[in-house]
């Protein structure tokens, strides 16, 4: 009885990561066949690389979300640590790579850090806490940089070459969104910090009766999400080689909240997987390149990414509401059995 | 059964002195101006089960509170083994071996079993990282000590309540207990898990760990308990061993006035059926249900949880869907929706009143006119001294304890929050009353309160359809029993044929012959 109920538990969520994938499918269906061009290498690392950037946030937002909170400061959070990181280099060409990268996930961390006091000691829920931060980073990036953009000169050719040089045949941009997912993957299914991390969104009030330190849980995933916004912010330096206040990170949560959500998340927390959250980040990847190079008008662009968002949505809770009665149906009936 | 033993045998017990585990001295705590407990003494033996009975908002669950560390204490001390543990933090307490059981299983719905049950677990030795193999196999273990079958990797949300309780305990077996609260555990059980908990607890009091014991079944309290301390408004009104005392005494001294045991029931119902129900089909629930009630008449629901008792008056009611079968009012016509049950005036009192049943955060004054806004308003306008009319009247009528009627109901003790559940929708003339467990988790003088209303209303010319999983409040209330196996009906019995044994027979399935097959 428990291998079957397991394989039951575990059949209900890889069809959900399974449809996603078909989705994803007939995303690629669609827009190559409209527009052949879609294919084409260039095209092809272009999504890599935009899909990789939210990767790693998505991978430390599945985690806040799991807890019941929700990270809307990613964007701002992404662009100060960019735009440290940025000013670093321009003043030091010389500086390591390396130094470069700690310093901008030790900047985001910071602001990671700060959200997690508002949220856990401040006892300001999340989504009003990380919406003041969202624009006081924001307001910060332009201020330590005087609304001066950091140019492509500027920035060191070692961390334009991580979304271009491989060294097994991926980007690094890519291996580090790789890690990233690992790592989330690792720490909720294999570590007793990931089932407190769960237990806590799962159950707030029993996990504080239960003794498990509620606010250090909290600190934590926010600190998390925002050194990997950190290190979002070194491969978005990567890929647009340029750093302008203004746009640098702008928007990202919208989308980073999106793909975690259509990768099964639940947004009351206690649920959510790694990997559907990557898929989710191919979603999102894959259609807004793919309504741009189909030649679809931005405002229209904007509407249908919704759309397609609520619809994904949508169908997904019809289909789990009823495998979920399907699931508690069969563990009842093979109760009466007994 | 063996390794039971040997993992909680604690030194004192060896030692062979029985010195008191646990020391509560003057321990008194307000919320706000109300004093919640009065200088209350309390100690325990290492190898006592000791019971704390009182009416609902006597201070039982914020004593036990106070002692596992969820809630400060203001004045007082509390030692445990010797140690001053009056300021301890929550976690400290709880690795000294503290563990609290609640009323309702405080578990992690989306984790597995075994994850609920070793998400606290410490690891003490540095840079080693958590054997999941090993906590398998010792939870299997355990598991199988307590006379559990489930497996340890289904997610607890597909667990029955009772089942949800016993991985709650073992998840405080996996430390080293030596002290165990159960906050009333017996609430939403049927007999057998009541037993299979009571040999549960025994066994651990065996084996040395000291049990603090509240419960509202009295019968159930004499029966495990060693020693009784009885609270009555956040003071300790006696101290008895449990085997000098009596039901009857405990009542008396918890209520400090004499109620009636059992409501007198005058059985008697008019011929006019009022509430017709046949062939109703819920797939997975319930399956080909046809009964009638009469005028005046109230049918009492038996059966062990899970055989679709609540579902029934869910599906009746036309919150859960159908596939078949019809319900019908006589006065009112056919019910397919909950819009056309509430217009046929018919009304559900559902058992989890916390999250069915009120709007926690909102007044009490409210909650109750929320059903009766046709009472207290105009043109869809609300009439706000209309509505404290209204309130006023269903709070005295129901002797609602409160200091305010626009407290939160989440302030109230769970035997007011039932009764404001009730008062909503007794203000109204409805005339068929589906009512789910009417006293779960209601201290005695309530429970008392709301059979008289239940008994009121019935004589007054109501309908009433009662699911109870109290045996004794079953028999007492009820004219007639419908007992459910399995989403069936699987007997019916009434008059002299309404016994204890009858109703648990049909239950369990030892007797497949009733009337209503």
């Amino acid at each position: 009885m428990a291998v079957k109920v397991n394989s039951k538990i575990s059949y209900i969520f890889k069809k959900r990561e399974f449809g996603i994938f078909l989705f994803i499918l007939i995303l690629l269906a669609i827009f190559g066949s409209i527009e052949p061009r879609f294919f084409r290498s260039d095209n092809l690392s272009a999504i890599l690389s935009s899909v990789g950037i939210l990767m790693v946030v998505g991978a430390g937002q599945t985690l806040v979300i799991v807890t019941r909170n929700i990270d809307l400061s990613v964007g701002s959070t992404l662009g100060m640590a960019a735009m440290v990181m940025g000013m670093v280099a321009r003043s030091r060409p010389d500086f390591p790579i390396m130094g470069l990268i700690l310093i901008a996930m030790v900047v985001g961390g910071i602001c990671g850090l700060i959200n997690g006091f508002l949220v856990s000691f401040g006892k300001i829920p999340s989504i009003i806490a990380t919406l003041g931060t969202l624009a006081i980073f924001r307001g910060a990036v332009f201020l330590v940089s005087d609304n001066v953009q950091i140019d492509p000169e500027d920035v060191p050719k070692d961390i334009i070459s991580l979304a271009t040089t491989s060294p097994i045949g991926i980007p690094w941009l890519l291996i580090f969104a790789l890690l990233a997912i690992v790592l989330v993957w690792f720490v909720s299914s294999q570590t007793l910090l990931g089932k407190r991390i769960y237990a806590v969104g799962s159950n707030p009030e029993g996990a504080i009766s239960r003794g498990l330190s509620f606010n250090r849980i909290t600190i934590m995933v926010f600190v998390f999400i925002g050194v990997l916004a950190g290190l979002g912010g070194v491969l978005y330096t990567a890929r647009y080689a340029t750093i302008n206040p203004a746009d640098v990170g702008r928007g990202l949560e919208f989308d980073v909240i999106s793909a975690v959500v259509i990768g099964g998340t639940n947004i009351f927390g206690g649920s959510g997987t790694a990997l559907g959250t990557a898929l989710g980040c191919f979603l999102i990847g894959i259609l807004s390149n793919g309504l741009t190079v189909v030649g679809v008008s931005p405002f229209w662009k904007a509407c249908a990414t919704g759309f397609l968002i609520l619809l994904a949505v949508a169908i997904d809770n019809l289909v789990r509401r009823r495998q979920e009665e399907n699931f508690l149906l069969a563990i009842r009936n093979q109760r009466v059995a007994k | 059964m063996i390794s039971v033993n040997q993992k909680w045998v604690s030194p004192n017990r060896l030692k062979g002195n029985l010195i008191n585990v646990l020391e509560c001295k003057s321990i008194s705590k307000w919320y706000g101006e109300t004093a919640v407990l009065n200088n209350v003494n309390f100690d325990l033996a290492q190898n006592e089960i000791h019971a704390i009975v009182g009416e609902n908002g006597a201070g039982k669950s914020t004593l036990v509170k106070i002692i596992s560390g969820l809630v400060p204490v203001d004045v007082g001390s509390i030692k445990f083994e010797g140690h001053d543990r009056t300021f301890a933090h929550i976690r400290e307490i709880q690795n000294s071996g503290v563990a609290l059981i609640h009323q309702e299983p405080r578990l992690f719905p989306d984790l597995s079993v075994l994850e609920n049950v070793c998400v606290d677990h410490q690891i003490r030795e540095k840079n080693k990282r958590f054997n999941w193999k090993k906590a398998e196999e010792e939870t299997k273990e355990l598991l199988a000590e307590l006379g559990c079958s489930f497996s340890v990797h289904s997610p607890v949300k597909a667990l029955s309540v009772a089942d949800q309780q016993m991985v709650d305990i073992v998840s405080a077996l996996r430390k080293k207990l030596k002290l165990l609260i159960v906050d009333e555990p017996t609430a939403s059980l049927t007999p057998s898990e009541v037993q299979r908990l009571f040999a549960t607890i025994r066994k651990l009091n065996a084996s040395g760990v000291a049990i603090v014991f509240i419960g509202h079944r009295l019968e159930e309290v004499l029966e495990i308990s060693t020693r009784i301390t009885v609270l009555k408004d956040g003071e300790v009104v006696a101290v008895k061993k449990s085997s000098e005392t009596t039901e009857d005494e405990l009542i008396r001294l918890m209520v400090g006035r004499n109620i009636a045991a059992s409501t007198t029931n005058s059985k008697s119902a008019s011929s006019r059926v009022s509430l017709k129900v046949s062939e109703l089909e819920s797939p997975g629930f319930v399956s080909g249900v046809s009964f009638e009630v009469k005028q005046g008449e109230i049918l009492g629901i038996g059966g062990l949880v899970g055989a679709g008792r609540s579902e029934l008056l869910e599906t009746i009611f036309g919150l859960r869907k159908r596939t078949a079968g019809e319900v019908i009012s006589t006065t009112h016509g056919s019910i397919k929706s909950v819009k056309q049950a509430i217009s046929a005036k018919v009304a559900l009192v559902p058992e989890d009143r916390a999250h069915n049943g009120l709007f926690l955060n909102r007044s009490i004054n409210e909650n109750l006119v929320i059903t009766n806004l046709n009472l207290s308003s105009k043109g869809g306008k609300r009439n706000f001294g209309k509505e404290k009319v209204v309130g006023q009247e269903l709070i005295e009528k129901f002797r609602v304890k409160l200091s305010s009627a626009s407290q939160l109901v989440r302030e109230l003790s769970g035997g007011n929050q039932q009764k404001v559940s009730l008062a909503k929708w007794l203000k109204q003339e409805v005339e068929i009353l589906l009512i789910d467990e009417p006293s779960r988790g209601v201290d005695v003088g309530s429970k008392s309160e709301i059979h008289q209303i239940l008994n009121d209303a019935a004589a007054a010319g109501m309908s009433v359809v009662m699911v109870s999983s109290d045996m004794r409040e079953l028999i007492e209330l009820s004219h007639r029993i419908i007992v459910m196996r399995n989403g069936r009906i699987a007997g019916e019995l009434s008059g002299s044929e309404i016994s204890e044994e009858a109703v648990l027979r049909l239950a369990s399935g030892l007797t497949t012959a009733g009337r209503g097959n």
